[in-house]
């Protein structure tokens, strides 16, 4: 199946147009020194203009769910799949998905690496993540 | 400053309503809180109400006045997601008390079973419910999930079991054996708990609340005008209201949220402690909504809410009784008017009209509900004048 895409004209659509791309960019504030995600214009506690910066995609697997009954008919041949939030070495929180994996193994804290998926609209794409083999 | 009460209440059976619409619901379920107060419809000056996912409007409370063909100056559709019995109170409170108005009627009703279906209505939650459009919802996830993913850190966190989650399933079902209106009855046991089939690991069906048919309805007045109702007047003690986010992706902790301050805030209006509750009626859309939820309200430490599940603490004759009408889980969860419940079963044990469910002594009595992933709490105390 291919991803439903986020919707276009919204603060993150640098994010996702770098994720079709295969990198992963949040928006950073470099004098309070940290990402703020969700996206904002600006930094919510300076005020400072904020930049996109590309993250290394290697995080920590904070939970999941696996989900057996799909919410939607458009994922119900995706089921078992996983949800996950992730938190990324440089600090931020991701919702994702936890690819490549037997879902039985996973554990709380476990590493994790980015990957890319393409979504159905063909500028914008997701980030996703599978179990870290280097670790 | 005015003392405000309850003067009526209004339920039906949770579950499937077949041969009504919305409307038909939200009048009988008004006209059944009017007459248990001694009022008409000609009484009421203020409507407040939820747009049901089954019938939205962009002004439900001024749809339904023109369906029950009254004019009340005020009729406000409120928007708080589970937290509405507390804030749809504490409103109408305070309409009374700056003397905008003499009679609220409060009423709450949605059909997602019999008139939206309960695939549909599941879809609806994921779509446009708390999941944020973009950031959350092109990774599939249900609802359920969204509330697993806190129950999996939970679990990592406390060290708590499958048995933990049971064990308030099991807990809402016995309430909910003996209450006429409540959607499941029927006895549950462990085995049939672990027998039930995922829908969101670490959650079963038997840790999901039902999708139903149902809502509620209360009248509030003045304190001195209830006096004069029907019934005993329950007297609006207190209300209190706190959030820590929107979007479960955005939230601080996956573990521990709002509630507590909701309380705080509630007990500080009321000038009573936590003590001073006799029975607690919390949100509990999911199991682990509970279990976090009597935690975050600071029943049980964290962690160790499932325990005193499982100890009886929680019980009827606990320490401090909880969901004595079996929770959004067993008595119903019936889509926007979720909670309320909470909020009629509060007023039935203040009253001490809960026949085999009656809490003995029932002063004070909490009604907490949730919106959103614990994204927003709001806590209601009543009790007897």
């Amino acid at each position: 199946m291919i991803r439903p895409a986020p919707r276009r004209g919204r603060d993150e659509t640098p994010h996702w147009m770098a994720a079709r791309t295969g990198r992963l960019l949040l928006p950073y504030c470099e004098h309070c020194r940290r990402f703020e995600w969700p996206a904002r214009p600006t930094c919510a506690a300076c005020a400072a203009p904020l930049v996109w910066r590309e993250c290394a995609g290697t995080g920590t697997l904070l939970t999941w769910s696996v989900v057996h009954r799909a919410a939607s008919p458009d994922w119900s041949g995706e089921t078992p799949y996983v949800v996950a939030m992730i938190e990324l070495d440089e600090g931020a929180r991701l919702m994702s998905n936890v690819v490549e994996c037997e879902p039985a193994q996973l554990a709380c804290g476990q590493r994790v690496r980015a990957r890319f998926v393409e979504t159905t609209d063909p500028e914008l794409g997701l980030v996703v993540f599978a179990p870290d083999p280097a670790r | 400053m005015m003392d405000v009460a309850i003067a009526g209440i209004g339920e039906l059976p949770q579950g499937r309503l077949e041969g009504l619409t919305p409307m038909m619901l939200h009048e009988r379920l008004a006209r059944l809180a009017l007459a248990d107060a001694g009022l008409t419809l000609a009484d009421v000056d203020a409507i407040l109400t939820l747009s049901p996912r089954a019938d939205p409007y962009l002004m439900h409370a001024t749809a339904l006045a023109e369906y029950l063909r009254i004019r009340p100056p005020i009729a406000f559709t409120m928007e708080v997601g589970g937290a509405a019995p507390a804030a749809m109170v504490d409103h109408a409170r305070m309409l009374v008390q700056t003397g905008a108005a003499r009679t609220v009627l409060v009423v709450a009703a949605d059909m997602p079973l019999s008139v939206v279906s309960r695939n549909a209505y599941v879809q609806t939650l994921a779509e446009v419910g708390p999941v944020h459009p973009d950031l959350e919802r092109p990774f599939g996830p249900s609802v359920p999930s969204m509330f697993g993913m806190v129950a999996r850190r939970y679990m990592h966190c406390y060290g708590a079991t499958d048995e933990d989650l049971a064990a308030v399933a099991l807990h809402d079902r016995r309430a909910a054996a003996s209450h006429p209106n409540a959607h499941f009855r029927a006895p549950l046991d462990l085995a049939q708990y672990r027998a039930s089939r995922w829908i969101a690991e670490p959650l079963r069906l038997l840790d999901c609340s039902p999708v139903s048919d149902g809502g509620g309805a209360v009248v509030v007045t003045s304190l001195k005008r209830a006096r004069d109702c029907a019934r005993a007047p329950v007297k609006v003690l207190g209300a209190g209201f706190a959030m820590g986010h929107m979007h479960l992706s955005a939230a601080q902790s996956l573990t521990t949220f709002q509630a507590g301050a909701a309380l705080d805030r509630a007990l500080a209006m009321a000038g009573a402690t936590r003590e001073d509750i006799d029975v607690a009626l919390v949100y509990d859309c999911f199991s682990i909504a509970l279990l976090i939820n009597v935690e975050d309200l600071g029943f049980a430490p964290k962690g160790e809410a499932g325990r005193a599940f499982r100890d009886g603490h929680f019980a009827r004759d606990g320490r401090l009784p909880v969901n004595t009408h079996g929770g959004l889980l067993s008595h119903g969860y019936p889509g926007r008017a979720a909670s309320f419940g909470n909020l009629v079963e509060a007023v039935v044990q203040v009253r001490g009209e809960a026949r085999d469910r009656q809490v003995d002594d029932a002063r004070i009595a909490l009604v907490h509900g949730m919106g959103g992933l614990f994204a927003t709490h709001g806590v209601l105390l009543v009790g007897k004048p």
